[in-house]
């Protein structure tokens, strides 16, 4: 019999099968598990990648909710050359929507690179009116990346406070740089491949982390309230033609900030297209000498250390005092005033006693008390000390010349705040922008409470300095023109020279101003305005004459907005005399 | 002669031969059945993309209405609309205001002023 039976070949040949698909099973389960890693981290290199998937920055509100900043999505469109089968046919229908030439378009996407950026904040519409034409003609190439702009609606409003970004999306200047961490949020990721084509395989998609948008921040501006400040701002720019004019509006029982605004001043929406000039917030960054608005505090300290009362006489040396080899001169030659008149009629003579009967170290003590030479800590970037000297480095006059508003530099926001005081009880409150922050999902994050800094002086000084302003916007006073009918207005005018950056001061050039309250008997505001420079008579260029109205007007439209109740009996305003606004 | 022959060679096994067609049969259904499904998978995933797509240019687009409805009922706006004249504001007279409190004297013109009467004529009928 032969050893080759059927079965034996059958075995054979079976077993011949058997052994080559093992060799072909060993070397597949050698490639596939064997060398897995290093396969997966060949094809992951080609072609997986990281995606970004971006934040959504998060909104500022005023303190009614109105949206003062926001994104507006926008895409970055880019090219891979490797797949562009027909750069011509991709230019004609890719170029009315990249808002380009064809035949510049055509050349760029003639290109073997990968990865080339055809246009940054590519509007929204565009970006869909491309996709779906390229679809619908079966073409590849261009790919889009989201994005975002930053937009302001209002424009140059509120500038200043809010600030804008950098081409980084960061926060530069303003509440987008101060709570920049809030506003920012997180970017997510997910891990994709893509096919050959470049489009994704959803079915390979790895780990992913979703984004955390942005916080909003709410601020304690009130737009209503900022739209009026900066309308009169603007008509006291287009009529003085100042080198500045700078207002804030503050509450002086929080100290919420509701409404800032400079002129000259830019619109964030467009921030290359302005000089660095037009950039400051002078509300926090200028330095100058505050003027007569100073004399408060002088009068303040000499009352609540009981230096002397309101009725106390203080004599004026009729216009002209000789202290310290220098001349010190009021406006008008005054014999004996009560220390409530001293403010009434602005004297300086009056104010300097007051600061010789407190003596150096006193004065410089209320100085600082009220806030003076040292950074209110306003949530705003750049804002800066200002000066004020210890007493041993004063001259032998500079305790009568700092009373009255000179050898000191202040900020407009440092003189709204240490007005407030008197309006607020005696109490030092700290400046709040930052009303809120609240979540994607509304959780507020973050609430402003009111902080109070230190008692400066007592409730009953409170007071007895606040009647004296209230008479300063009387008839008698130097700010007639700060009075608003139906309502009760305690302020004080200021009248500086303006400070010669070489030295000493700029002849001709003032700095006027004017700081108050309304109603003074329950203070809803305190208003300052500042002028720099304005072009007026000299014998109108007073804090009395040029601020002081600017404030009124202000102080009407609030007070209508605010539908504050007139609880005062009918008020005189003031004529068109010149009088009543000197100092 | 041939019938030694074929009386000893074996019979057909039809019943091994059953079991491995079936079992071939049997993975040859499941590997086709893998494929399938794998590649109902991948057209899950273009359907899941497309979706996907449109998600985002739905959202993306609302967004853009969003911030153009910011932008037209921002204060910036309706300030331009009013000078211009496209919005008008009626001012409310006194008859219209309740208060708790006695009411303001009116001027002798009749006009009920909370304020000063120095921006009279800023109100635009």
């Amino acid at each position: 019999m032969s050893r080759w039976t059927a079965r034996t070949r059958v075995f054979l040949a079976a077993l011949l099968m058997a052994v080559a698909f093992s060799v072909f099973s060993a070397r597949l389960i050698h490639l596939q598990i064997g060398r897995h890693e290093e396969f997966a981290a060949l094809a992951a290199a080609r072609n997986s990648i990281r995606q970004t998937i971006p934040a959504t920055r998060g909104r500022i509100l005023d303190a009614r909710g109105e949206v003062l900043a926001a994104d507006r999505p926008t895409r970055t469109a880019t090219v891979d050359g490797s797949h562009v089968s027909n750069p011509e046919a991709l230019a004609a229908a890719a170029a009315p929507f990249l808002e380009m030439a064809e035949n510049e378009l055509a050349a760029v996407l003639d290109t073997d690179r990968k990865y080339l950026v055809l246009r940054r904040g590519l509007p929204e519409e565009n970006a869909i009116g491309l996709e779906r034409a390229m679809r619908a003609n079966g073409q590849r190439g261009i790919y889009f990346e989201p994005t975002a702009r930053r937009v302001y609606p209002n424009g140059p409003l509120l500038g200043h406070v809010l600030g804008f970004l950098n081409h980084k999306g960061a926060g530069v200047q303003g509440i987008e740089m101060t709570r920049d961490a809030d506003l920012r949020g997180q970017d997510g990721f997910r891990h994709i491949e893509r096919d050959r084509t470049g489009r994704e395989i959803v079915v390979y998609r790895g780990l992913e982390s979703p984004p955390k948008n942005g916080h909003d921040v709410q601020l304690t501006i009130d737009m209503a309230l900022q739209a009026i400040l900066e309308d009169e701002l603007d008509q006291a720019y287009r009529e003085l033609n100042p080198r500045s004019v700078s207002g804030v509006l503050v509450r002086p029982s929080t100290g919420e900030i509701l409404a800032m605004a400079n002129r000259p001043h830019f619109d964030p929406n467009s921030p290359g297209d302005n000089d660095p000039e037009q950039m400051k917030n002078r509300v926090i960054i200028d330095m100058v000498e505050p003027g007569s608005t100073f004399k408060i505090v002088a009068i303040a300290a000499a009352l609540n250390e009981e230096v002397v009362n309101p009725e106390s006489p203080i004599f004026c040396e009729n216009g002209r005092y000789f202290y310290g080899g220098r001349t010190l001169r009021d406006v008008r030659g005054y014999g004996t005033l009560s220390v409530h008149d001293v403010l009434v009629k602005s004297s300086n003579i009056g104010c300097a006693k007051l600061a010789l009967m407190l003596g150096d170290q006193r004065l410089y003590e209320y100085v600082r008390r009220f806030g003076f030479g040292e950074r209110t800590a306003v949530e705003l970037p750049g804002e800066i000390t200002g000066t004020v000297h210890p007493p041993h480095r004063w001259n032998k006059i500079s305790i009568t010349r700092i009373p009255m508003g000179h050898e000191v530099t202040v900020t407009p926001l440092q003189i709204a705040m240490a007005t407030a005081v008197i309006a607020n009880g005696g109490r030092l409150m700290e400046p709040q922008i930052v009303s809120r922050v609240i979540s994607e999902d509304g959780e507020v994050l973050y609430r402003m409470r009111p902080q109070m800094v230190r008692q400066v002086v007592s409730p009953e000084v409170a007071d007895l300095v606040k009647a004296a302003m209230v008479d300063v916007t009387g008839p008698r006073g130097t700010a007639r023109f700060a009075a608003v009918q139906g309502f009760q207005v305690a302020g004080k005018t200021g009248t500086a020279q303006r400070v010669d950056p070489k030295g000493g001061y700029t002849p001709g050039k003032y700095v006027v101003s004017f700081c108050g309250f309304m109603p003074a008997e329950a203070p809803e505001f305190v208003a300052f305005i500042l002028v720099d420079d304005a072009t007026t008579l000299k014998t109108s260029n007073y804090g009395g004459v040029v601020a002081a109205p600017i404030f009124a007007r202000i102080a009407e439209r609030a007070a209508s907005y605010l539908d504050l109740e007139p609880g005062s009996p009918e008020t005189i305003l003031a004529g068109t005399s010149m009088d009543g606004g000197r100092q | 002669m041939n019938v030694s022959k074929s009386n000893s060679e074996p019979a057909i096994e039809v019943g091994v031969i059953m079991r491995c067609i079936a079992l071939t049969l049997a993975l040859a259904l499941a590997g086709v059945t893998f494929v399938h499904v794998k590649n109902q998978q991948h057209a899950l995933g273009v359907d899941t993309r497309k979706v996907e797509q449109e998600l985002r240019d739905l959202r993306a687009v609302n967004q853009v209405l969003r911030a153009e409805i910011t932008t037209l009922s921002s204060h910036a706006r309706l300030s331009s609309m009013v000078a211009e004249g496209n919005v008008g504001l009626v001012p409310i007279s006194g008859q219209f205001v309740a208060r708790l409190d006695p009411p303001a004297q009116t001027l002798e013109t009749g006009e009920l002023r909370t304020a000063s009467a120095a921006s009279a004529g800023d109100f635009t009928p």
